[in-house]
């Protein structure tokens, strides 16, 4: 083998084909060394071992080339002659060989190319074969940089093998395979050796190819790169199970084998992206690595490591563009022989070039005799088809080149004659002009030919065409061929006899300056003064510009410019245009005369000389009329016809010419975009731009319209001219930007994948964590499909999703399919709030602040609370509430009623006082001591007690005082609310100081604190006035020294503020009230003076409010006149910017039961009150009798105003239905009244009714005591309506504090005094300066003229409100009702003893309340009729109790009041209740319900 | 489509010369970059520093972008909000770009504000209220920025791990991927 080996090293191979040889290492050695000796001599050293190292790889490759010589080279030798077929199949095999060598002699690339690799791949193979071993080139002093580069070379070998391996095996199978089919032929045609031959070859190639398969296999598998010192770089760690789970996760996908494993079936592991450090290899190790060849090591030791390893090159090509000069081929100041001359010249050249030795002529000619020789050669010897195809194709080409050969001579043949034609015109015009210009000169040779020869020349040539004629089958007559033939060629060719003539350019003296005349003389020197400049522009820029040089005359050449510039350009890629435009300059103002577009050349031109011929034409320029035409002006005769000649259009001429350059890219070549990219950015634009500079171009140089060719042109011109604004500056930017996309239809699958990632970010849990590589688009329909059922499933998302659903419904499936998951995510995301990230524990709280530090050092002074001032709300957020108090301050109160001095009083002291003796009695009895007794009280007598204890009272002034004077009264207040009670401390006496503090929990339903939900709860704080009784238990006399009391709660009387008042005033409320006493309380000392309690209520912490609307705009419609109605409008808001009227409540109007706005007037007018009421008192106690229900506790929670018929029917309503009908009724009986709008406690915003009695008016229906009398001056009385309580307008205790205004049946007049106050006020309403009216009398705004032309302002009231009566049946039902309904609460509350009703004193006590009523109706005192009627009990029982009366609504208010008497608190043994019921009817539902209740406890029993 | 991850966080802040800082962030990225998962932009809670004088966020980021393009590399813009004493707000701002590379990277942002005329600082320095950019697209396009005078006030500290996928693939070479030819993950 290795004899073999030595046989076929390459040089001999190459020479034994024929092939031109390569000097192998002599000449290689020569090619290193002189690169070397550059290289510094410090590293000889290193030369030297790489060169051994280069050396040693070539070797190896000789061998491995020659090793596939091998198996081919035998092949070939067994099979023989026979094969040719084979042979030249085979042969092409080693044209690799040689490619390759090829490039390894250049060794310019360090990245491997495939063949390389091949022969890579082989060398592996082979050591083990041949025992080449590896050792021997493996230097003897590794160094750093001969390891590189072998480690470089492996690793590309490496990385590079399988494929080229697989290669080599597939090349090797075709070969057999085309052995075997070529078998079978050779059995046919009976070569039977051949055939053996081929089978045997085959067995042999069968046999490599496995061979060289195992070989592959135990190679590739035994590698230990670490082992051969290579680089490899450290694997991440990697748990086994981990592994394992991954690589089985990969088989499942399809082609994973192929995809994912390498060739050992391991996954390929790759470096940690997370470790810190980067695992990299280091910059210089990495630079040294690709230089694999140590020429370009030299050459690049300098360069930045950067630059190998960035993508991104910022490199510069060079191109340099040579102008070598311009020659105008017709010139405006040309004479007509330089014209001419310069015609003949060019002709000349061309004839020159036509003839020349290597020119196309020669060619065609030497082709044409060597075909035909061809062509004689297989005529011959015809055998095969084969053959006759070869034939075929030669005639083919006979033909073509014989067609071009005649063209070539035919235009040599008119060349010649031109030339001939022209030199005569020369002359002539040299003649004519009498001077010589030109130089030019011609003669001509006249060659002869030898007749017969060129005849028989001719011949042959014919009839060879002939012979190809009929051998393609042509069925012309021989003769007539002959002839066609023979036509052809005389016209194209030179007749056979005929002399070859050949001009030869000479000179000729040129005419002196002297013999010229003046004309000749300026135009020539006018020559020199055209100077010319080029300048250069690169993608539309601007790069250089040459000198400008003038034209001149040269030998053999005319009007030339000579500039012989090189422009040298950089450029970083290949450039889009590049073009010249030719200057003229003249003066100030230079010309462009042309443009030209230079062509770029793809490659490195090598030739010198090789410059471009471009041809120009100067279209910027006017054109001229030749000097020596007749119709140039300075040829015309007489100034007539110069000034008014007008030249034939057609004769006009343009300077043209020719510019001679040259393009040379210096060094390397920028790759040119490539034709496929370009036709895809070629966009539609690009199409149009196009189109619009050819219209434009066109449009100068005038299509013919009338062509019928260019019909179809002119319509897509006119079309696209329509189409495109002709100010069209828009521009597109991204369109070069389309080069740098990324190729889409490779990885268009992973579009799916990406899809999904993001559905699965978008919409939490809808999208399975696990999303395969490749998922199919049914797959990602699924989970979109399902995805919108989630959403649409989602409760909280669903309102969402349907508009948003809506909104796509129009648009394309598609695009909502992925928006719609975006905006749900978005309104998901929005709803987030801080506390359901971050757990805060709640401050601690510490009440009011710093003030809980510093009142530590505070004086204490409970006599003086000071209040703290709450600021309105600031908590937006009713969530954060978690409770909420009520404090109530009370401070003191006002004329508690006091103790009457009376009976039961007087009795019980007397019985202590009695116990007490007796047990002196038994004491001295004992002891035998004299007792002291006072025999006064011993002797009288049992039944006279009451009086003696009156007496005894007296009497005992002394010791009594200490009791009852004390004891005028020991008040104390019961708070109420929500069933839960406080109680203040007991103060005594009538004014009690109590200022305490009772805080009570406020508890919402279902503890929601919104506030649509507070401002529903129809709760009552009740405050009660209590008087605490303490009775001495003590029954028996031995008991003497038991101090045995018992506390009894006398009831003096309520109030009760709804809650709703409280949170509607903002969570505060702070004033005296007026407590609500019965009429008769019994033991009690009756006062004048109303009871009063001085009370602050607040919330705390505050609560936030319902948003309220502004009230001026809640309307919706209004009831009045447009014009009306503004000017109500403008009179509230012109008051809003009053400086004392701007807090006030002022209205003008007042929305009607359907919420229409209506002037607050109309609703007042004189009513008649029911028949048997005749006394304006009466008329008060029947509105006060109308149940009270807030606007804001019925349905619609709108405020509403009813006229008085619509109230009555209704059956309650709210202040200003109250007010509005007290205020009719008060009309009806004369009286000036009015309605005062204002604040007021506890109502807050509030209706009262004011009247005004002049003193001069006899029909005061003031007959009252409390009233101040002042005869002189009027009496101004304020009603509250819906309690039917009066006022005095001097009373300081009047709940109405601040008065906003006041209205009556003609006028609103809006209070803009200082003092809001009502006793502090003036009520002259005429005055301007303290009220400001709606409208003036006369002043001719529309409400006056309302009223003018009515009279009266229409009133919204009926003029007869119907009244119904009420059947007793009714009362009596309710009487029952309620009687059972109390009598079963109250044994309910008392929660020990039987509780026994009185029915006697029940009945007395319900004619008294007939009585009552009666007073009431009349106000009228009673006291001593009420005492005189109950007498009877009193003289047997202890009587507490009181009556109680009610505008009856229900029973529910009325209990709870009773409830919180106590009443029902009486633990005596024996006591007894007694109730009454009395229900009085008025009219129309309405009834005053009085209830009495009381309990007994029998006197002697007490 | 080529795939960028970029997974790490926002470390914190140091050399401020306030206290109270909070970070604001998003990624200006170029307009053929597809946003795949991971949210662009956040705010990260305010941080009281602590004894060592960094202001810890630990900011978590995880973005997944697609991309078809290398022109408009992702990058990140940082606002640094602080209060001083008298609750006046001020910021500052820092552009960084990510790496275009694989690996696990530590960045330093610096951040600036821009400095007004003298009065403007005067007024600062009296009232507060350092002047703020109009248009945020300053701080990371930088086409008019040399009208700038700016301050620097801190920098920020980034942790950012790139992970690249399929980008050689279209024959994208970053550069440590050319010495191991190993993007594909």
């Amino acid at each position: 083998m290795s004899d073999l080996i030595e046989r076929l090293s390459p040089s001999k191979r190459r020479k034994n084909r024929g092939l031109p040889t390569f000097e192998d290492d002599e000449e290689e050695q020569m090619l290193i060394d002189t690169s070397f000796n550059q290289f510094n001599e410090t590293e000889t050293t290193t030369v030297e071992q790489t060169q051994t190292s280069y050396r040693s790889k070539r070797r190896k490759r000789s061998n491995r080339n020659s090793r596939l010589e091998v198996i081919n080279e035998q092949t070939i030798e067994d099979e023989g002659d026979a094969v040719i077929q084979v042979e030249q199949d085979i042969e092409e095999e080693p044209y690799n060989d040689d490619v390759q060598y090829k490039l390894d002699d250049e060794e310019d690339e360090p990245a491997p190319t495939n063949l390389q690799t091949k022969q890579s791949s082989v060398k592996i193979k082979i050591p083990t074969k041949t025992e080449l071993p590896l050792n021997r080139c493996v230097p003897k002093k590794p160094d750093a940089k001969e390891v590189h580069i072998k480690q470089t070379m492996l690793l590309t070998e490496i990385s590079n093998q399988a494929p080229a391996i697989d290669g080599l095996i597939s090349k090797l199978e075709s070969k057999k395979e085309s052995l075997q089919k070529l078998q079978p032929q050779l059995i046919t045609s009976k070569q039977d050796v051949a055939a053996e031959m081929c089978v045997q070859s085959c067995a042999k190639l069968t046999e490599q190819i496995t061979f060289l398969k195992e070989e592959y296999k135990k190679m590739y598998r035994d590698r230990d790169l670490k082992a051969e010192g290579l680089y490899v770089p450290e694997e991440p760690h990697l748990l086994k199970n981990k592994t394992h789970i991954i690589e089985q996760r990969y088989l499942r996908q399809p082609n994973s084998l192929e995809r994912f494993f390498d060739e050992d079936g391991h996954l390929p592991q790759y470096l940690d992206p997370v470790k810190i450090t980067p695992t990299k290899v280091e910059e210089d190790y990495l630079d040294v690595n690709l230089q694999t060849d140590p020429r370009e090591l030299l050459k690049k030791t300098e360069t930045l490591p950067h630059e190998v390893t960035t993508s991104y090159t910022n490199r510069m090509y060079r191109l340099e563009i040579e102008i070598k000069d311009i020659s105008f081929n017709e010139h405006e100041i040309m004479s007509e022989e330089e014209y001419h001359c310069k015609q003949l010249v060019e002709m000349y050249n061309q004839y020159q070039e036509l003839t020349r030795p290597d020119s196309l002529y020669h060619y065609y000619k030497k082709r044409t005799i060597s075909l035909t020789s061809e062509m004689k050669k297989i005529r011959n010897t015809l055998q095969s088809d084969s053959d006759n195809q070869n034939m075929v194709h030669l005639r083919l080409e006979m033909k073509k080149f014989r067609s071009l050969l005649e063209s070539e001579e035919h235009k040599q043949l008119r060349l010649i004659t031109n030339i001939v034609e022209k030199w005569k015109l020369v002359k002539e015009i040299r003649s004519k002009n009498q001077i010589v210009t030109c130089n030019v000169r011609f003669q001509f040779d006249k060659i002869h030919h030898d007749l017969a020869q060129e005849q028989q020349e001719r011949d042959d040539r014919i009839r060879q065409e002939m012979l190809e004629r009929y051998e393609e089958g042509s069925t012309q007559q021989e003769s007539t061929l002959y002839q066609s033939i023979l036509d052809r060629i005389n016209e194209s060719c030179r007749q056979p006899g005929q002399p070859e003539i050949k001009p030869i350019l000479s000179k000729i003296e040129i005419t002196k300056e002297t013999n010229l005349n003046q004309k000749e003389i300026q135009r020539i020197q006018s020559i020199k003064n055209h100077e010319y400049y080029i300048k250069l522009f690169m993608n539309g820029m601007f790069v250089s510009k040459t000198l400008s040089q003038s034209l001149r005359n040269t030998d053999n050449n005319y009007f030339v410019v000579k500039f012989s510039e090189v422009i040298p350009c950089a450029i970083s890629k290949w450039p889009d245009s590049l073009w010249m435009e030719i200057w003229q300059k003249q003066g100030l103002m230079d010309t462009k005369l042309a443009t030209t577009f230079i062509g770029i050349p793809d490659s490195i031109n090598d030739s010198k000389s090789h410059f471009q011929q471009l041809r120009f034409s100067c279209n910027h320029q006017k054109p001229f009329i030749p000097l020596w035409d007749p119709n140039h002006p300075d040829n015309q005769t007489g100034w007539f016809s110069k000034w008014f000649h007008k030249p034939n259009p057609s004769l006009y001429k343009l300077n043209n010419g020719c510019i001679c350059i040259q393009l040379n890219w210096i060094g390397d070549v920028p790759s040119q975009p490539s034709t496929n990219n370009r036709t895809a950015v070629d966009s539609h634009q690009d199409l149009i731009k196009n189109m619009n500079f050819r219209f434009d171009h066109h449009s100068h140089d005038l299509i013919d319209p009338n062509d019928p060719r260019n019909t179809g042109l002119l319509s897509l011109l006119t079309r696209l001219k329509n189409q495109i604004p002709p100010n069209h500056h828009s521009f597109h930017l991204a369109q070069q930007d389309e080069h740098l996309f990324f190729p889409n239809d490779q990885f268009s699958e992973n579009h799916f994948r990406l899809h999904l990632l993001k559905l699965r970010f978008e919409t939490k849990n809808k999208v399975p964590l696990q999303i395969p590589f490749e998922p199919s688009i049914e797959m990602v329909k699924n989970y979109e499909s399902n995805i919108l059922k989630c959403l649409h499933d989602d409760h909280h998302a669903s309102q969402y999703v349907r508009k948003i659903r809506d909104h796509f419904k129009n648009q394309d499936g598609d695009s909502s399919s992925n928006q719609l998951p975006q905006k749900s995510f978005r309104l998901v995301r929005n709803n987030i709030k801080v506390t359901q990230y971050v757990s805060e524990p709640p401050m601690p709280q510490l009440s009011n602040g710093d003030s809980w530090f510093t009142l530590f050092f505070e004086p204490k002074r409970p006599l003086r609370p000071v209040r703290i001032n709450r600021e309105q709300s600031m908590i937006k957020n009713y969530e954060l509430i978690k409770k909420c108090n009520l404090v109530i301050q009370i401070v003191r109160g006002f004329h508690v009623p006091i103790r009457a001095n009376d009976e039961n009083e007087a009795y019980r002291t007397y019985r202590s006082h009695r116990l007490k003796q007796v047990e002196e009695i038994n004491q001295f009895r004992r002891t035998g001591k004299e007792p002291t007794i006072d025999h006064d009280d011993v002797n009288e007598d049992d039944h006279d007690y009451i009086k003696q204890s009156t007496v005894d009272a007296d009497n005992n002034q002394q010791e009594t005082t200490n009791h009852s004077k004390k004891e005028r009264v020991m008040s104390f207040v019961m708070v109420t609310f929500n069933n839960r009670t406080q109680k203040t401390k007991i103060n005594e006496g009538p004014f009690p100081q109590i200022n305490q503090t009772l805080i009570l929990p406020f508890v919402p339903p279902r503890s929601d604190f919104k506030p649509s939900t507070l401002s529903q709860i129809d709760q009552h704080i009740y405050f009660d006035l209590f008087d605490e009784l303490l009775i001495d238990n003590l029954k028996d006399e031995r008991d003497i020294h038991l101090t045995s009391q018992r506390a009894e709660f006398r009831w003096l009387g309520s109030f009760s503020l709804p809650f709703e008042t409280l949170y509607t005033n903002q969570g505060q409320i702070m004033g005296t009230f007026r407590v609500k006493t019965p009429d008769i309380r019994l033991g009690y000392q009756r006062s004048d003076q109303h009871t009063s309690l001085s009370v602050c209520v607040t919330l705390d912490p505050p609560l936030p409010m319902p948003i309220d609307d502004d009230q001026d705009d809640g309307f919706t419609t209004s009831g009045e006149p447009p014009t009306v109605y503004q000017q109500a409008r403008f009179f509230v808001h012109r008051l809003k910017d009053h400086k004392y009227a701007k807090k006030r409540i002022v209205l003008a109007t007042g929305p009607n039961a359907d919420g229409q706005a209506t002037l607050i007037c109309r609703f007042i007018c004189a009513q008649e009150p029911p028949k048997d009421f005749i006394k304006p008192s009466q008329v008060v106690r029947f509105v006060s009798m109308i149940p009270f229900v807030s606007d804001r506790m019925s349905s619609d929670a709108q405020d509403r105003w009813l006229n008085s018929q619509e109230f009555l029917d209704h059956g309650a309503s709210d202040w200003e239905e109250h007010a509005n009908l007290l205020c009719n009724y008060f009309k009806y009986f004369g009286l000036s009244a009015y309605v005062v709008v204002g604040r007021a406690v506890p109502e807050g915003e509030t209706f009262y009714v004011m009247e005004i009695s002049k003193p001069d008016s006899s029909s005061t229906l003031d007959s009252s005591p409390s009233s101040p009398v002042a005869l002189q001056q009027e009496v101004i009385t304020l009603w509250n309506a819906a309690t039917g309580d009066r006022y005095s307008i001097d009373d300081a205790l009047c709940p109405l504090h601040q008065v906003g205004c006041v209205y009556d049946d003609t006028n609103v007049w809006a209070n803009i005094q200082k003092e809001s106050q009502p006793s502090k006020m003036r009520f002259n309403f005429e005055s301007g300066s303290d009220w400001r009216p709606l409208y003036r009398r006369g002043d001719g705004t529309p409400i006056d003229q309302l009223m003018n032309k009515n009279k009266r302002l229409e009133s919204v009231q009926p003029s007869q409100l119907i009244y119904r009566a009420i059947p007793d049946s009714y009362t009596t039902k309710i009487e029952n009702n309620l009687s059972a309904q109390i009598r079963r609460n109250v044994e309910q509350w008392r929660r020990r003893g039987i509780t026994i009703w009185n029915g006697h004193v029940g009945s007395i006590l319900h004619d008294l309340l007939k009585k009552l009523e009666e007073v009431k109706q009349n106000n009228i005192e009673m006291k001593q009729q009420h005492d005189d009627l109950l007498n009877e009990v009193l003289s047997s029982y202890v009587v507490v109790g009181f009556p109680l009366n009610y505008a009856y609504t229900e029973p529910r208010p009325i209990i709870d009041e009773i409830f919180n008497t106590l009443i029902y608190e009486n633990n005596e043994k024996d006591v007894q209740f007694a109730l009454a019921v009395y229900c009085h009817p008025y009219v129309s539902n309405f009834c005053s319900l009085w209830v009495y209740i009381v309990s007994l406890v029998q006197k002697d029993q007490y | 489509m080529a795939e960028l991850h970029i997974i790490g966080e926002l470390v914190g802040a140091t050399n401020f010369g306030q206290d109270n800082l909070f970070g604001v962030w998003n990624i200006q990225k170029g307009s053929h970059w597809t946003h795949v998962s991971g949210l662009e932009k956040g705010q990260t809670q305010v941080d009281k520093r602590g004894e060592d004088q960094v202001n810890v966020w630990a900011h978590p980021i995880d973005i997944h972008y697609s991309t078809s393009v290398c022109v408009g590399w992702p990058k990140v813009v940082l606002q640094v909000w602080f209060q001083d004493g008298y609750g006046r707000n001020d910021f500052g701002y820092g552009v960084v770009n990510i790496p275009s590379q694989s690996g696990t990277f530590d960045l330093t942002c610096s951040i600036w504000k821009p400095l007004g005329s003298l009065k403007d600082r005067i007024m600062e320095m009296i009232i507060g209220g350092s002047s703020q950019v109009k248009d945020d697209s300053i701080v990371w396009n930088g086409e008019d920025r040399h009208k700038l005078t700016t301050m620097t006030v801190g920098t920020v500290h980034l942790h950012l791990n790139v992970l690249l996928r399929n980008f050689s693939k279209f024959d994208v070479i970053t550069t440590n991927q050319q010495s191991h030819n190993d993007d594909d993950l």
